[in-house]
């Protein structure tokens, strides 16, 4: 139990900082199906870069910054020229694998996988004290800082999304565009700058995945976790709690089904269970919704 | 939406010019994007972007296979866009081709006492019924609680790759290999190949009679003209009492259909068994996507793009052989296309999306985007 939860919280960080992305995002008015391709340049850039300077600190910076500059150019074609954001989405998770692809055996001579030797990877940092609480320490405390960084970063979104101005501009960008637009806000700027920071934090996940467990870069290697991520902010309705809540079930389910490969188990049994929690979700939304409409109006609200 | 609503109602031949202009950015925009990184890498795009061009149509050979590539995504073009056409934006074709594809291989062998023409027929026939069925849920779901279907309809598709999968590894394994793969189909079961060496099938000749079918359906019929009006303008729709919940359970379904049969037609005449994850990137229902927003709504643009799309994959999946390039460029090139195809380089009016069906389109919060 106790190794489940740890790798499953290990296995949650890039799907829930993703997922947080995903919900800034989506509250701002953009469905991001990208966070993918996102999540997997990060992890390219953190190899990189923790290679050629040792410093895994840098690393993570550079995977930010990675994240943030496909999210905005990937945001341009939807802003900017009217382009699909699924169509889009999808295109860009082909786009990504495929130039990992094909700068692998260019630029380094290797097929799929980029793995040099003796890089630092991303310490586990125990926390003195707490870490040492029987049971729940070692699963809490004992983590990667970016790990800690991604339950830090519930909180964050929540209070960017509903105590400041910023928040508030980005909301009525994906809530109200007439509005916004009404009062002037630059509402494909607000757009651009949310899937720039969805970009980043996913970014900062494909750092995770690539310099904690493992030191190495594969052009597969974020095996669809962005698209969990999609399901736990749409399961989560775009809410930082409720996202980070289904973010976290997922993440365990996915190291669960890891464990059951590694037994030779059906893995695919939890893997379907994020998508299928989705729409369970939008049903059960979706009767309340009509229940209480039905309640209200004293008729059932039905259209069409 | 997808295309604007104006688009229908323009003088024909201004129409045809505008949505070829139209279809001609996002390629623009691709070439330039793969030659920017073949630049980069020390290639020279003109030289790789002629050997695609030898590659793709160079010789009757040539024209088969990418006449064979893109006869799944015919299929899965149509039956996307029709669904477009009626202002539902289905994304659940690469599921159906997973079910469909399964489908059609269990009675490409189970069934292998059947003679030649009936066999396929009836396989393809089961494949078509499994794709049918798997997007029941979600035309369901929008026509009657209307829950958003891009959402359900993605969602199921990775629902899908996921359970083909356990059912590959778990039910139908052909153990001799021990690859993630069904036994062969019978002989009976294959779709011979019209051109010696290439898969190109009779399965063609139906994917475009399908296309011209779907032409004729949305200009000659009635219902067809109801899909439309349902699309263009809901309010009128409802005016004239034509049902939206008909046509997105219509178009949904036919889209289900569709999907598994362009999955069959795979099994059928190229695979000849089915393998755990066989739509690879972009796969066949995604790519169909593409191939719908770029072919805005009419069939000729429908089958121009997905023989476009058709010839990007049956060139690169030789380029590597002949161009010192790496095939992941074929991805780069299909990754940009996407990512551009709905572009409008001149802004029209954006239209608001389809309220006839009820106001929730959006599960994250309470706006009418899309």
């Amino acid at each position: 139990m106790e190794v489940i939860l740890t790798s499953g919280l290990l296995a949650t960080t890039p799907i829930l900082l993703a997922a947080l992305g995903g919900a800034i995002n989506r509250q701002a008015g953009i469905v991001n199906i990208g966070l993918d391709g996102m999540m997997l340049a990060g992890a390219f850039v953190a190899v990189l870069v923790d290679w050629h300077t040792h410093q895994p600190a840098v690393a993570c910076a550079a995977a930010l910054a990675a994240g943030a500059l496909v999210g905005w150019l990937f945001a341009l074609p939807i802003t900017r020229l009217g382009a699909n954001e699924i169509v889009a989405g999808l295109g860009l998770a082909v786009f990504m694998p495929g130039l990992f692809g094909y700068i692998l055996p260019i630029f380094f001579n290797q097929a799929s996988t980029l793995e040099p030797s003796g890089i630092p990877g991303i310490p586990i940092l125990r926390i003195p004290g707490l870490a040492s609480i029987p049971g729940l320490g070692p699963v809490f405390f004992a983590q990667d800082p970016i790990t800690y960084f991604s339950w830090l970063a519930i909180p964050l979104t929540w209070l960017l999304l509903s105590r400041t101005v910023l928040g508030l501009r980005l909301r009525a960008a994906g809530h109200n565009p007439q509005v916004a637009l009404a009062a002037g806000l630059p509402l494909a700027g607000l757009r651009e700058l949310s899937t720039l920071i969805a970009g980043l934090l996913a970014g900062l996940g494909g750092a995770q995945l690539a310099l904690v467990s493992v030191q190495l870069f594969n052009k597969d290697m974020t095996a669809g976790r962005g698209f969990i991520a999609l399901a736990a902010f749409y399961f989560g309705r775009a809410r930082p709690l409720m996202t980070a809540v289904a973010a976290v079930v997922f993440g365990i389910a996915d190291a669960v089904s890891i464990r059951l490969t590694t037994a030779g188990l059906p893995d695919q049994i939890p893997e379907m269970l994020p998508y299928l929690a989705v729409v369970a979700a939008l049903v059960v939304v979706a009767v309340r919704r009509r229940l209480a409409g039905a309640n209200a109006a004293g008729t059932a609200t039905v259209t069409s | 939406m997808i295309w604007p609503a104006a688009e229908s109602s323009s003088p024909a031949l201004v129409g045809l010019g505008r949505r070829a202009l139209r279809a001609l950015g996002p390629l623009a925009i691709t070439l330039a994007v793969g030659a920017g990184v073949l630049g980069l890498s020390g290639r020279n795009p003109l030289t790789i972007y002629a050997l695609y061009l030898v590659q793709a149509v160079g010789g009757w050979s040539r024209l088969a296979s990418t006449l064979a590539a893109a006869t799944p995504l015919v299929l899965t073009g149509v039956g996307t866009s029709i669904g477009f056409r009626a202002g539902f934006f289905n994304v659940g074709l690469e599921g159906a081709v997973y079910v469909g594809a399964l489908a059609t291989a269990w009675a490409g062998t189970v069934w292998g006492q059947l003679p030649a023409p009936v066999l396929p027929a009836l396989a393809l026939l089961l494949g078509a019924a499994a794709g049918t069925a798997w997007l029941v849920v979600p035309a369901l779901l929008r026509s009657l609680l209307a829950i958003d279907e891009v959402v359900t309809t993605l969602m199921l598709n990775y629902v899908g790759i996921a359970l083909t999968t356990y059912l590959v590894l778990y039910h139908f394994l052909y153990k001799t290999i021990g690859n993630a793969q069904t036994p062969p189909i019978a002989t009976s079961a294959q779709l011979a190949p019209l051109v010696p060496g290439t898969s190109l099938t009779a399965a063609a000749g139906l994917a475009f009679a399908i296309l011209i079918g779907y032409g004729l359906f949305l200009r000659r019929t009635r219902l067809g003209a109801e899909v439309r009006t349902v699309g263009d303008n809901p309010r009128f729709a409802a005016a004239m009492g034509f049902s939206a919940r008909r046509a997105a359970i219509l178009t949904m379904l036919v889209g289900g259909a569709l999907g598994g049969l362009a999955g069959g037609i795979v099994v059928l005449g190229v695979t000849y068994n089915f393998t755990a994850g066989f739509s690879t990137a972009p796969g066949y229902g995604y790519s169909g996507v593409a191939v719908a927003v770029l072919g805005r709504g009419s069939w000729v643009g429908l089958g121009l793009a997905a023989l476009f799309f058709g010839a990007l994959a049956s060139a690169g999946g030789v380029i590597q052989l002949f161009g010192n390039v790496p095939i992941a460029l074929t991805q780069i090139l299909q990754g940009t296309l996407m990512i551009f195809a709905g572009i409008r380089l001149v802004q029209l009016r954006r239209r608001r999306r389809h309220p006839a069906t009820g106001g929730e389109t959006d599960s994250g919060g309470d706006g009418s985007w899309r």
